[in-house]
């Protein structure tokens, strides 16, 4: 059993000596120095700032240029967040949100990722992606103290969307993961997107929906606990986790985050892609008032796509996708069908889509107006 | 003026015979609170509820009004202390409090709300309810705010309308930290009422409406209320459900949501 007291001591070790964690994580770490080299100095090489989701970087659909090895960079930031408006988490981030950015490259690419783990964190952090082939995604290659940066590169041999996540080993997995290390990269085919047809399709723009289940402890009078740091948060949160029951599902960190001003915004006769991911728990987006027109629900393009879906599936550990023509203005919520988790729990996006009024698709014929109960509804019963 | 009543409460008397331990002090004296006075007059008034012409969504027209009495409101929010005392005595339903003098009680429904003004009827031999939505309307003074749908003839595709109301409820949502704030926070409006359009909505003993208007829009030809939803009044109105103590997470699926329920009463005279 690991105390409160253990966990913020094992915090302190870990900032401070970095042969302690070698030891403890010996295991899992290993070197490819050994192996036969690979030359990729002919290779071109291109470089993406990420940005903060729901929003994706600039990047082509369908590839106008050679395979070349893309380079990243993610900073790793334990902070204090403020997930809901009575609740903080002491969360640990790539690149400063939750859920990290999403990396777009396409098949045949090298991505080439620096990651750094400032000093002033108090955790040792990885990487794995679900995309790469290997040595635990990358994990084993990855492993990094506060104060260490490293570079793995691997290729992108499989078009598809796929989750990332921190996995620093035992116990530290799962909770590294519900504290919000985790992120999605989609890897395109190099001549875009194909609908059930094999016909390309595009999209107008694309959002990424991160969802977060979040294991929030409570005090003797029912409030949520804060913490000071990241490690006094660790026993009470595990307690939580254990029971597997959430007490947040968030889209994009924090309850609330994709609606009002933060709401998503398209307009009538846009595509749009929505790429949700769920590094640790089962979800089933559906947009209220509309469709999948064409859902990769396993996230993987080299599969066809299923047509006009109600609701998909993204299976706890994956990403997927889904292309929407908006055909009617108005406000949609895009939510976590789980309806308890969409409306209690946090799982609720709204997007706001400009446009005109088509009333051959929809049209209040009655509006609400009291009835003659002595002569009306007497029809319907069998 | 500051009237006070002394109530001997059964804090004490219930120690005495039961093990019974409160989480909150059960003070022995009930101290009236402080009332405003809201003055007769004339003044402008939109019926709650909605509205239609034929079948289009309208809002209600505004009608000038003239209240020939006076009457006394609350000057605070009803207190977590004074709150917990009614539910010490049996008088309400627990919910979340901290039993704290210096903060209003929220998490409540119109439920609770009312049976706090039964049980404070009750035990001051006045008459205390919650105020209709026309008389919080008067009493919100200047700080009295409304989202309307506004002018239609221009524009009336439906979806620009809603998303119009959208965008202006997460304005107002965003201006204000939903965090519960002491008494007195957000001050008094001209009327001297306080804490008028903080991050409370207050509850209303209206019932929601669903009516027909003129074909010009100038005045209602009838309408039906439906009493199981009721006007919460803030910085829009909100029609909830009776028995929702905190709507937080909505009614529905889109629209901006009130950020706390609490409520203050009227006392009839
Ligand atoms: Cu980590």
């Amino acid at each position: 059993m690991v105390t409160r007291r253990d966990a913020l001591l094992g915090g302190a070790l870990i900032a401070a000596s970095p042969y302690v964690i070698t030891k403890a994580a010996a295991s899992e770490v290993m070197n490819t120095s050994d192996a036969a080299p690979v030359d990729l100095s002919s290779m071109p090489r291109r470089k993406h700032k990420l940005v903060a989701p729901p929003f994706v970087h600039e990047h082509e659909q369908v590839s106008t240029v050679p395979p070349a090895v893309v380079q990243f960079e993610m900073n790793i930031i334990e902070k204090e967040v403020q997930i809901d408006d009575d609740t903080y988490l002491q969360a640990m981030t790539f690149n400063g949100s939750m859920p990290g950015p999403l990396m777009v490259v396409h098949e045949g690419d090298y991505v080439e990722l620096t990651l750094y783990n400032p000093p002033e964190n108090l955790m040792q952090h990885n990487i794995d992606f679900h995309a790469a082939t290997g040595a635990l995604g990358g994990g084993s290659l990855t492993l990094v103290n506060p104060g260490e940066k490293t570079v793995l590169r691997f290729k992108a041999t499989r078009p598809g969307t796929f989750v990332y996540h921190c996995a620093p080993g035992g116990p530290m997995i799962p909770w590294h993961v519900v504290s919000g290390m985790s992120g999605a990269i989609m890897v395109l085919p190099r001549d875009g997107l194909k609908d059930h047809e094999n016909k390309p399709v595009s999209y107008d723009r694309a959002y990424y929906i991160g969802e977060n289940d979040f294991y929030i402890p409570k005090d003797e009078n029912g409030d949520y606990m804060r913490f000071e740091d990241v490690g006094e948060s660790y026993s009470d949160t595990l307690e939580v986790m254990n029971g597997l029951i959430p007490t947040h599902v968030t889209f994009n960190g924090k309850v609330g985050a994709l609606t009002g001003e933060g709401a998503l915004t398209a307009k009538q006769g846009e595509n749009v892609l929505f790429v949700h991911s769920q590094a640790n728990r089962d979800s089933r987006p559906h947009l209220i008032g509309g469709h999948g027109d064409l859902v990769w629900e396993t996230g993987k393009f080299n599969n066809p796509p299923e047509r006009d879906l109600e609701t998909w599936f993204i299976r706890g550990g994956s990403a997927g996708a889904a292309l929407y023509e908006f055909l009617q203005p108005g406000v949609y919520a895009y939510v976590n069908h789980n309806l308890i988790e969409a409306v209690n729990l946090g799982a609720t996006a709204h997007v706001l889509v400009e446009g005109n009024w088509n009333n051959d698709l929809m049209e209040q014929v009655v509006a609400p107006v009291e009835y003659d109960v002595a002569h009306e509804g007497k029809t319907a019963l069998p | 003026m500051k009237r006070s009543v002394s109530i001997f409460g059964v804090g004490i008397l219930a120690a005495a015979t039961t093990t019974a331990v409160y989480l909150w002090p059960a003070p022995d004296a009930l101290v009236l609170p402080e009332m405003t006075v809201i003055s007769a007059g004339e003044y402008d008034y939109r019926p709650a509820g909605d509205f239609r012409v034929g079948t289009r969504v309208v809002d209600a027209p505004i009608e000038h009004r003239t209240a020939r009495l006076d009457f006394e409101i609350m000057k605070h929010h009803v207190r977590q202390s004074e709150y917990s005392i009614c539910v010490a005595q049996g008088g309400c339903e627990a919910t979340l409090t901290k039993g704290s003098n210096d903060y209003p009680q929220v998490d409540v429904s119109y439920i609770d709300a009312t049976a706090y003004a039964r049980w404070l009827s009750k035990k001051t031999k006045q008459t205390w309810r919650l105020p209709t939505d026309e008389e919080w309307v008067r009493a919100a003074g200047d700080r009295f705010s409304e989202v309307i749908l506004g002018d239609i003839s221009n524009d009336p595709d439906p979806s620009k309308r809603w998303l119009l109301k959208y965008r202006t409820q997460a304005l107002e949502r965003n201006a204000i930290d939903p965090e519960l704030r002491p008494i007195g926070s957000f001050g008094a409006n001209d009327k001297g009422v306080v804490d008028i359009n903080g991050n409370i909505w207050e509850w209303t003993e209206s019932c929601f409406q669903n009516g027909k208007v003129s074909k010009d829009g100038a005045f209602l030809v009838e309408s039906t209320s439906y009493c199981g939803v009721r006007a919460a009044q803030g910085k829009h109105r909100a029609f909830i459900i009776d028995f929702v103590r905190d709507a937080k997470g909505g009614g529905c699926a889109v629209g901006t949501p009130p950020d706390n329920l609490g409520f203050r009463l009227v006392r009839e005279s």
